[in-house]
């Protein structure tokens, strides 16, 4: 349920982004407001979807230019999602590839 | 749970009045480049898409019997090899951003490139529909 709910948004967010450019302040604003709500009941509820969600807070909130910090933020929450997610593929049968 | 319905209900409503005010709203990138913190996003979102199919692949297998919140084996097979093509466009996406310091301000990538994550994410969501795993992953 919840899941479904924070996907649905995710979606959301995902299909909004093309039309997020110059001009677009005030939607940025109400998708960053939209996600700073919902961050205690991820916190409380669905932990794995919260680095990932304040990612996305941190970069719509910011000035409209990426960071190197934010760059090298993002590699490491996807290192980490990436570890995670072998670990379990590999736990039911699905052994990582050999890297090419 | 209520108050938890109640929350969504008014995140999911914030968020669709967002939606209101975008005309053409679409998916898929339609002008020769995107804003850099557009693909950021998608890259974070894919993250967030990816830690969905985590906490499904550690679900108990599903038996006659067994615990109701449980994952199939079909599901697996669909979900890891989708999410491991996702992960190389998240990171050809993530190669065009800048990695060293000061970044462009108006930095962009092409849309194409954003289009290859944003197709990788509709496909995923394609399998977690399919197969209901948002629903059963909480």
């Amino acid at each position: 349920m919840l899941s479904t709910a924070i996907q649905t948004l995710l979606a959301l967010i995902q299909g909004l982004l093309p039309t997020l450019g110059v001009g677009s302040s005030s939607v940025v604003a109400e998708i960053v407001s939209a996600l700073e709500t919902i961050v205690p009941v991820i916190t409380a509820n669905a932990q794995n979807f919260l680095a990932p969600v304040q990612a996305i807070i941190a970069t719509l909130s910011g000035s409209g230019a990426v960071t190197a910090a934010q760059v090298s933020t993002l590699q490491a929450l996807d290192a980490q999602c990436d570890a995670a997610f072998e670990a379990a593929a590999n736990a039911d049968g699905f052994p990582t590839p050999a890297a090419s | 749970m209520n108050m938890r319905k109640l929350i969504l209900a008014a995140f999911v409503s914030a968020a669709l009045a967002g939606c209101t005010s975008v005309e053409n709203a679409v998916s898929v990138a339609t002008s020769a480049a995107v804003p850099a913190t557009t693909a950021m996003v998608a890259a974070n979102s894919f993250d967030a898409i990816e830690s969905v199919a985590t906490g499904y692949l550690q679900l108990p297998l599903c038996v006659t019997g067994g615990a109701l919140t449980c994952r199939t084996q079909s599901a697996s097979k669909a979900i890891v090899p989708a999410i491991r093509s996702g992960r190389a466009a998240r990171n050809a996406i993530e190669g065009l951003l800048c990695s060293g310091s000061p970044c462009s301000p108006n930095q962009t990538i092409p849309a194409a490139s954003y289009n290859t994550i944003a197709a990788a994410i509709t496909s995923l969501d394609a399998v977690y529909a399919q197969y209901n795993i948002a629903a059963v992953t909480k």
